[in-house]
């Protein structure tokens, strides 16, 4: 080993021992541990950590294993008193990824095959087989909370334990509410710059690019921070997002900010108008650089990069020379030729705080996944491949654990977060709007009602009781973007009920706003459509309102209104 | 090893239709599985002969990221061609087609060569596409179709290899400018002659007989 690798890997050392309680702790060779606390601490780049952790894990696992073989090298590296002293590193891979290959309940149950529950020596055997398993239960108490049975046959062995050595000693500590998921689910640090006093306007107009970014920003780490390795996980194993909500939210917020994008850029009437709101997104984007937000970087750029920006080509010309300097230089960066090469070079010379581009972290695993067996000819557990998976989930989890350089302002949250209303009580979002307007439910009802009404009127002239999908996207389309995303992937034609329903939600969404204010998108939206003579005929009304500005919009998102 | 032209390709489709697979089987497996984090996963080049000429399709794959509209996007920049692939078992992603149809004709250049991939063919006890309604699907949009299996490899080969063929003849027709790298094609190191071949080049380079 040359100088400068031994000097990278002690900084590694001490990275590590930083991190520890986050359990991504690297254990390293006896001979280094000694220097250990005298090295000064330089912050080594995730990459390089990665790359020390695979030549180390590697070493010890050889490129495959039997399950009991694994299981064996997480048990053996467990003293009686319950310390972890060796291969730390080794058993967050084999705890995280096992389930990769095998179900965590089967390999629970082998594991529990392993317990001498018949002899009575060999205690210091089942010291370690339980010190392991409280180890894995406090560590990833999220896999124990969603996997029933699971945590059913930890149950049912904690019992028996205690039964046979009538002893409490083993039995503290399968406690789902333990310290690893609060700090994943860690209420996000308030925003103590929000002065109360500021009026604060929520008009795009009124922003500033740098409050704009600091808000995308803020909403995209929300995001980031929820996703677990279990989703990660899910979405490479079954290639979707279904079931996986948190994963789910955060690609909507992704293409609900491209496409919120090309909206504010498409509602400005004139050319000059629309080369200054394109301006005023180049310089949300270079300040999304600076914080180093290359997620949201990317959804902006993708926006303003969209066909239906890039086509106005008198818009282009009204924009300067650096503002098109500056979109080259971020097409540039974030280009997928040579696998998004500039991208991932400017990525890991970046240090702290950072958003990857997610969609570029999900292909590697997808890529790696697809392209590695499971098990080698030798019937084994092919561990190289779980460790080269392992790499960028561990990175993926270390960048979750930074302190954001950005503060939010809470109304403005509420102008762009989306709330997408999910299952389980526990899931929402500490950031999900806590007051909502005090509505009366009957003019609400009465409210939304009418709107429903209104949209039917405009859409469904021969009252066959639902409108097409385009339609309903279209209403959509012309709401905040927080509202995009609340319906998912549906098909097929909308209801009077459903689109009741989406109203509802959506109000809740803008509540602060005021129904009104969604009301009032609505009838915008209704009277921009661009009428054929038809729809003339039926709605004089509307004829009399159209907005040359608007209806260009609508002609994008229109098209297929007339077809 | 010297090329003649080099095609970018991309794949695209729903999630789950077998892209990666499909790459897999064409490229044989041949890929990297890089440790390094600032290179990625990488894997989809290889080099196929047409009318005597060596060309190396690098293909990119999108899978892992269907869903990032932004991104998928970003890929059209610079095809020459692009596999759409839906799986004839899953109708939903047959019907998604004309989604992921628009997005590519919005965002790649009009040359760009579409081919019409219905994949997992050997599924035929599960499929809910039939073949014409892929075949009518293409003739409607102008798209090349095949079915194939990934699994099997039926096919596999034939759809990289047609989809370089037209290119190759867009080439010859002189439709693609091929000094212009945005349009997905570079001319290869031992080339220096650049401009459409005409059948003059041809012969030389491929030492045809007739």
């Amino acid at each position: 080993m040359n100088r400068k690798d031994s000097k990278r890997k002690s900084r590694l050392e001490l990275n590590c021992q930083s991190v520890n309680s986050n359990g991504v702790t690297i254990t390293v060779k006896s001979r280094h541990s000694h220097s250990r606390r005298r090295r000064r601490m330089t912050c080594p780049s995730p990459a390089e950590i990665n790359k020390a952790l695979a030549s180390v894990t590697l070493e010890q696992l050889g490129k495959s294993c039997s399950l009991e073989e694994l299981m064996e090298k997480c048990i053996q590296s467990f003293d009686v008193d319950g310390k972890l002293w060796k291969n730390e590193d080794t058993i967050h891979m084999i705890l995280v990824m096992h389930s990769w290959v095998v179900p965590s309940a089967e390999f629970a149950r082998k594991l529990l095959q392993l317990y001498p529950f018949l002899s009575s020596a060999q205690n210091h055997r089942k010291m370690q087989i339980c010190h392991f398993l409280r180890f894995w239960a406090n560590q990833y108490p999220e896999v124990f909370r969603l996997d029933n049975e699971l945590e059913e046959l930890m149950g049912d062995f904690w019992e028996v334990v205690k039964d046979r050595r009538r002893s409490s000693d083993h039995r503290q500590s399968i406690d789902s509410t333990c310290i690893s998921d609060q700090e994943i689910t860690k209420p996000y640090p308030e925003s103590p710059s929000f002065n109360k006093k500021r009026k604060v306007s929520l008009l795009f107009d009124h922003l500033e690019p740098s409050e704009l970014a600091d808000h995308l920003s803020y909403l995209e780490f929300k995001c980031f921070c929820r996703i677990s390795h279990l989703d990660y996980r899910n979405y490479t194993l079954q290639s979707s997002l279904r079931e996986i909500p948190r994963l789910e939210r955060s690609v909507n917020l992704c293409n609900s900010i491209s496409q919120w994008v090309q909206l504010m850029i498409l509602n400005r009437p004139t050319p000059q108008q629309r080369a200054e709101v394109f301006t005023k997104f180049i310089q949300v984007t270079q300040k999304l650089r600076k914080l180093q937000n290359f997620n949201t970087l990317m959804a902006v750029i993708g926006g303003l990069c969209h066909s239906a920006i890039s086509r106005l080509k008198e818009t282009h010309s009204y924009l300067s020379h650096d503002v098109l300097k500056a979109l080259s230089e971020m097409t540039e960066l974030l280009s997928s030729s040579s696998n998004y090469s500039t991208y991932r070079r400017v990525y890991n010379e970046c240090g702290g705080f950072k958003i990857p581009i997610l969609g570029v972290h999900l292909k590697d695993l997808v890529s790696l996944n697809e392209a590695l067996p499971d098990y080698l000819d030798n019937g084994k557990i092919n561990v190289s491949k779980l460790q080269s998976l392992y790499q960028h989930i561990l990175e993926l989890r270390q960048l979750q654990k930074a302190n954001p350089p950005f503060k939010a302002n809470n109304d403005l949250i509420l102008l762009l977060t989306p709330t997408t209303p999910i299952k389980p009580p526990e899931e929402i979002p500490d950031w999900t709007p806590v007051e909502p307007l005090q509505l009366d439910p009957d003019s609400l009802s009465h409210t939304v009602d009418q709107m429903v009404k209104c949209v039917f009127q405009f859409y469904d002239p021969h009252q066959r009781g639902f409108i097409s999908r385009e339609d309903f996207e279209k209403v959509v389309s012309s709401l905040p973007f927080s509202c995009h995303i609340l319906e998912k992937d549906r098909e097929g034609p909308v209801s009077h009920q459903e689109m009741t329903s989406y109203f509802m939600k959506a109000s809740r969404v803008c509540s602060r706003l005021g129904l009104p204010f969604l009301q009032s998108l609505v009838e915008i939206r209704l009277r921009e459509m661009p009428l054929c003579a038809n729809c003339v005929r039926n709605f004089p009304s509307y004829s009399m309102c159209l907005l040359p500005s608007l209806s260009r919009v609508s002609s994008k998102y229109g098209a297929a209104y007339h077809s | 090893m010297a090329y003649a032209y080099l095609f970018k390709y991309i794949i695209i489709g729903d999630t789950g239709v077998g892209k990666s697979c499909l790459l897999l089987q064409f490229t044989d497996k041949r890929f990297q599985p890089v440790h390094d984090l600032t290179i990625g996963v990488e894997f989809g080049a290889r080099m196929i002969t047409i009318d005597g000429k060596q060309i190396k399709l690098q293909i990119w794959d999108t899978a892992g990221q269907e869903s990032f509209r932004s991104i998928t996007r970003s890929y059209y920049r610079g095809a020459a061609g692009a596999l759409l692939v839906y799986d004839i078992t899953r109708r939903d992603t047959f019907n998604h087609l004309t989604t992921w149809l628009e997005d590519a004709r919005q965002h790649s250049n009009s040359n760009m060569v579409i081919m019409l991939i219905a994949n997992k063919s050997d599924l035929e006890s599960r499929r809910e596409v039939k073949k014409e309604e892929g075949e009518a699907f293409a003739r409607e949009h102008g798209l090349i179709f095949m079915e194939t299996s990934a699994k099997t490899a039926s096919n596999v080969e034939e759809a990289f290899i047609n989809t370089a063929k037209e290119i190759y003849e867009k080439i010859q027709e002189g439709v693609f400018d091929i000094n212009n790298e945005a349009n997905g094609i570079k001319i290869g190191p031992q080339n220096p002659m650049p401009g459409p071949t005409g059948p003059h080049n041809a012969g030389q380079a491929g030492g045809s007989c007739c």
